[in-house]
């Protein structure tokens, strides 16, 4: 019993092993974030010829107010050498700072779920 | 006791798990459309910067404009005026109108008559100064100013060397079909300050810039000969590229300046020579019977490229500056003639013609991707942009010819402008 209760006493002090684990984003929810990003990401006409090499990941920290507080290319290396990288990744940062994508259209209330996001921008379905 | 420690490591482990696994979301297509660009007048602080203050944004735009990759905002949609700009830029005005980018800047008058002109790129989204810079420069170089802003602004938009500080050399035609006049002329590549180097009187063709702007190379029939020679640019002078037996033509200079390569036909066979500039001694590169022609040095100087039939029809080799074997890198249908090294190094254009249709394309030097970028009835000599990511040619239509550019992957093909009708460009270096 001493030891149910210091048990008990712990997990309530932790406060978040006993919290039930959220649901992920839901389709509808996905796919409207999706397609705003797809409208404020510009991609130059010409980096198209390499398209099929050029996803960009990144990861991104949000702030509860659904704004971009912060940006990751995981690639830096590429991103310092490989100019058609640099530029597809410039795209894809520029597209997170749009102002038609500020703020993102994520579920308010659900900050815990995306305060961070790992972002794949790939141009792979472009005509 | 144990069990209470143990319990309470499981629970700390627990904890230190995130709650969530990070949520992944892939984007997987864009939008292609032209960066809004808000470009506003410069503020002339006294009246003699007037015509700079508004020449100078008029010219940026038009440079930036015309790759397609960039649109202005009409200037009746500013919220916010050039002289409040100079102290603080407001830049939710600017979101508003949803540009993208704005340039502003300044022009005054320095002590010594000159003026100064200086200018700033911000990034609207992020409210903060991507560059800035000031330039002196006498007031009758005002344009020569505004292309170097350009290439500083696309620099910084698209992250490569822009190309809109440099000029154009090229045959200036008139006169009717059976009596063409053509004449030596060279330009800003916006088409501005053309001026003619010869009168019309003997034919000329194929010019191509030196690596330091200062001498032109080109073939003149004087006589009736065609002959390859040089132009001094700043002192007019013209003069004979060695006194050959044989008709010379397909000049070009390699690129350290110190040889002209060109093409020689004696005796029935056309075969590739170098003469090096200040010994004039020439050396014959390559002595195949068939016809070999149109070489081009590439950017390291360490190969060539040209075109020859040797094969049994027209198409493009490549080989060492030194001459030996060539490797011919073309294979498609058709014929394949004019090859031009990009200034990267990384590809070679070329003219087709294949079923009555001419092609502007570029392969790798190795003869692998071959991509043809725009065609019709008769259009040829491909020429790069410093930057090599815009290719100019000629185009001949009905009883007009004119010239053409266009980018790299086939897109934003625009005609230049030229006081009349243009054929065989040749694109200059970056201006020194």
């Amino acid at each position: 019993m001493k030891w149910f209760l210091a048990c008990m006493a712990v997990a309530l002090l932790s406060g978040c092993v006993i919290t039930p684990p959220e649901p992920p984003l839901t389709q509808k929810e996905a796919d409207t974030l999706k397609r705003q990003l797809q409208a404020c990401w510009n991609i130059d006409p010409r980096l198209m010829k390499d398209a099929d090499h050029l996803a960009v990941d990144l990861s991104v920290s949000i702030d509860p107010d659904r704004t971009v507080r912060a940006v990751m290319i995981h690639d830096k290396k590429r991103f310092h050498t490989d100019r058609a990288f640099h530029a597809m990744a410039i795209s894809a940062l520029k597209a997170l700072n749009n102002p038609r994508c500020s703020p993102l259209k994520l579920p308010p209330d659900r900050y815990t779920l995306w305060r961070t996001l790992d972002i794949t921008f790939d141009p792979k379905d472009m005509p | 006791m144990t069990r209470f420690l143990l319990a309470l490591i499981a629970v700390l482990a627990l904890q230190i798990s995130p709650a969530h696994a990070e949520l992944r979301v892939d984007v997987n297509r864009g939008v292609s459309e032209p960066i809004p660009i808000a470009i506003a007048d410069f503020v002339a602080t006294d009246a003699s910067g007037g015509e700079f203050a508004t020449g100078i944004p008029q010219v940026i735009t038009n440079n930036l404009v015309g790759t397609g990759l960039f649109k202005a905002i009409d200037k009746q949609a500013f919220i916010q005026d050039s002289a409040s700009m100079q102290t603080q830029v407001r830049f939710p005005e600017w979101k508003a109108i949803n540009a993208q980018a704005l340039v502003t800047g300044v022009v005054t008058k320095a002590a010594d008559g000159r003026t100064r002109v200086e200018f700033r790129l911000f990034d609207v989204f992020g409210a903060q100064q991507l560059t800035g810079m000031a330039y002196m420069t006498t007031p009758q170089n005002w344009r020569r100013i505004a292309h170097i802003i350009s290439d500083e602004i696309y620099k910084r938009l698209t992250g490569e060397a822009g190309y809109f500080d440099s000029r154009i050399v090229y045959i200036a035609e008139s006169g009717s079909v059976t009596a063409r006049v053509k004449r030596l002329a060279i330009m800003d590549q916006d088409g501005a300050n053309t001026r003619y180097l010869t009168d019309g009187r003997d034919l000329v063709l194929t010019p191509r810039f030196s690596p330091n702007q200062h001498m032109i190379t080109y073939l003149a029939y004087v006589g009736g000969k065609p002959r390859v020679y040089l132009y001094d640019l700043e002192s007019g002078r013209q003069e004979i590229v060695g006194d050959f037996p044989g008709m010379t033509f397909a000049p070009r200079f390699s690129p350290d300046g110190t040889k002209v390569i060109f093409s020689m036909a004696q005796n029935g066979n056309t075969d590739i020579y170098t003469m090096d500039l200040r010994s004039k001694r020439p050396q014959k590169l390559t002595s195949d019977p068939g016809i070999d022609t149109a070489p081009c040095y590439s950017p390291d100087g360490s190969q060539i490229t040209f075109e020859s039939d040797r094969g049994g029809t027209q198409q493009v080799y490549v080989m060492s500056a030194n001459g030996g074997a060539a490797k011919r890198i073309t294979f498609g249908d058709g014929r394949y003639a004019s090859p031009v090294w990009s200034p990267r190094g990384d590809l070679i254009a070329f003219t087709k013609m294949y079923k009555g249709q001419f092609y502007i394309g570029v392969v790798r030097p190795d003869g692998s991707g071959e991509r043809l970028l725009t065609n019709g009835y008769h259009m040829e000599g491909p020429t790069w942009a410093p930057n090599g990511r815009v290719i100019a040619f000629f185009r001949e239509q009905g009883n007009t010819a004119g010239l053409y550019s266009i980018d790299l992957t086939g897109f934003n093909e625009r005609k230049l402008k030229t006081p009349g009708d243009a054929s065989d460009p040749a694109w200059s270096p970056m201006n020194p």
